[in-house]
């Protein structure tokens, strides 16, 4: 099956579309057809054709209202939308500034909330159903030290979608997500570099022996959102090269950070 | 896609699906069943069918020999019995248990390592792995809960080649296997069969059941590249029935 023009006329919304993941979903679906609106903090480091960036903090309620209302006047309507958006702090609990939970909750799971409150009344205005897709993490399903409001972040977002897909139901809204293990992006690249990742580490934990390729959590996140997935609701997908088939749930010091190590000593 | 598909159970419901998708994605097809007349009608759409009995292992080798070298496996073939959960025998346990759990056990086993790098596995597993309405499917839930466990297994033994393996779960599927459950079951219960298909479309959040042709979407997406790092996984297709 061919996926070009499948999304023709579709208006799809993309947090954290500028950089890694978020850059490939939204490749993903200009592929397909869809006109993307990408909601991001950051300014894209190369703007795709046919894509609208706009300036929006996911975890702000006044900022995603005024994106979806931007999305009113310049797309008209919205038929998918891509909770991507999400950041990254380290620490143990005890030791994490609370500030620290705060940011991670908020753009993961607040930020997951207040564009699916803007999305669905829109799409049930819309009256032809609607699809949206959030990315969860298989950091919602084994437990990271170091990573607990990551870890918490990611399995609210399996719980919301799951409480969503049954009100999104009787409307034809479809609500799921996907669950990426390790995916070569610049932010994992960057934990590589500093040191609170091994690469040698992850890749001796997946069968696949590799690391995702950003196009391959995106292909997920198309075909879920396409009529083709049109009876998949509810679901975390997990796209982890079979990571967690081995039922990992423990990770070695290393992924503490140092300061944390330094400070349990 | 490209290449070869072995298709097993494939004269009818889901298995006859997967075949006409992936005969529409330019695949060379092999179908094979134990029902000749069902075959015959996939050779005239272009399929190649191979008449066998997967209960039977000299059987089985010749699915074997004709899956050798081809890219892709889709082990739908699976029997059903309705009976009351205490009145069931061995004899039922072993007859289905022969086809959905051993046939897909020993298939994965001979054609994974023979499949090209880069193929993949879909086995059919069924929501009754996960959830229990159905007691008088009990010995079928089960060995559908067997093939969840068999495709982590070849998932992670066929990973280094690398062949991904996954399974699909339908919920309630329009299929002549769904309507012999909603005769069996109804009968057993004393039920009308309006009202036991009332009863279980309640229980599907999208309030429809799906098609065979639906569910083909799902499985030719996870033998394709778009899936290619998705191993080990049961996908449910369900309608939102299950979501564990």
């Amino acid at each position: 099956m061919s996926v070009n023009g499948s999304f023709d006329g579709r208006v799809v919304a993309v947090t954290g579309g500028a950089r890694g993941i978020g850059d490939a979903i939204v490749r993903a679906f200009r592929t397909a057809g869809a006109r993307v609106v990408v909601l991001d903090k950051l300014e894209p480091r190369e703007p795709r054709d046919g894509v609208r960036y706009t300036a929006a903090d996911v975890s702000d309620p006044q900022s995603v209202a005024a994106a979806f209302a931007s999305i009113d006047i310049e797309e008209g309507r919205v038929d998918v939308v891509v909770n991507n958006a999400g950041i990254q702090r380290v620490g143990l609990t005890g030791q994490l500034p609370y500030e620290d939970w705060a940011a991670v909750i908020g753009t993961h799971l607040t930020g997951t909330f207040l564009c699916c409150s803007e999305a669905v009344p829109r799409m049930i205005e819309q009256g032809s159903g609607g699809a949206i897709v959030s990315i969860a993490s298989t950091a919602g399903f084994v437990g990271l030290p170091g990573r607990g409001p990551y870890c918490a972040a990611k399995a609210g977002i399996m719980g919301l979608t799951r409480a969503m897909s049954l009100e999104g139901a009787p409307v034809g809204i479809r609500v799921n997500a996907v669950a990426p293990g390790y995916t070569r992006t610049e932010l994992l690249q960057q934990a590589i570099d500093d040191g609170s990742l091994r690469e040698e580490w992850m890749l001796e934990r997946v069968p696949l022996k590799r690391l995702a390729d950003p196009n391959e959590i995106a292909r997920v996140v198309r075909f879920l959102a396409s009529d083709e997935a049109s009876y998949i609701t509810g679901q975390t997908i997990v796209v982890d090269g079979g990571w967690t088939i081995q039922g990992v749930s423990s990770a070695p010091d290393w992924l503490v950070t140092e300061q944390a190590q330094a400070a349990r000593a | 896609m490209s290449g070869r598909a072995v298709v097993t159970g494939a004269a009818s419901g889901i298995g006859a699906a997967v075949v006409r998708r992936l005969l529409g994605e330019d695949l060379e097809v092999v179908a094979v069943d134990r029902d000749e007349d069902g075959l015959a009608r996939l050779a005239a759409e272009g399929a190649r069918t191979l008449a066998a009995d997967l209960a039977r292992p000299e059987q089985r080798e010749r699915v074997v020999e004709a899956a050798d070298g081809g890219d892709y496996l889709v082990n739908a073939a699976g029997i059903i019995r309705l009976e009351p959960i205490f009145e069931t025998t061995l004899d039922d346990w072993r007859d289905i248990f022969a086809i959905n759990a051993e046939a897909v056990f020993f298939l994965c086993q001979a054609i994974g390592p023979r499949l090209r790098p880069g193929g993949a596995i879909v086995n059919l597993s069924s929501t009754s792995a996960k959830v229990s309405s159905t007691t008088e499917a009990a010995i079928y839930a089960a060995s559908k809960a067997a093939v969840v466990s068999i495709t982590r297994s070849f998932a992670y033994a066929l990973a280094p080649r690398p062949v991904r393996v996954n399974a699909v779960c339908p919920g309630i599927t329009d299929t002549p296997m769904q309507d012999r459950v909603l005769e069996d079951v109804a009968r057993i219960r004393g039920t009308t069969l309006d009202e036991l298909a009332q009863a279980r479309l309640r229980t599907v959040p999208l309030a429809r059941t799906s098609s065979p042709e639906e569910c083909a979407g799902l499985i030719r997406f996870l033998l394709s590249d778009e899936a290619g790092y998705m191993t080990g996984q049961a996908i449910n297709f369900s309608g939102g029935l299950v979501m564990s």
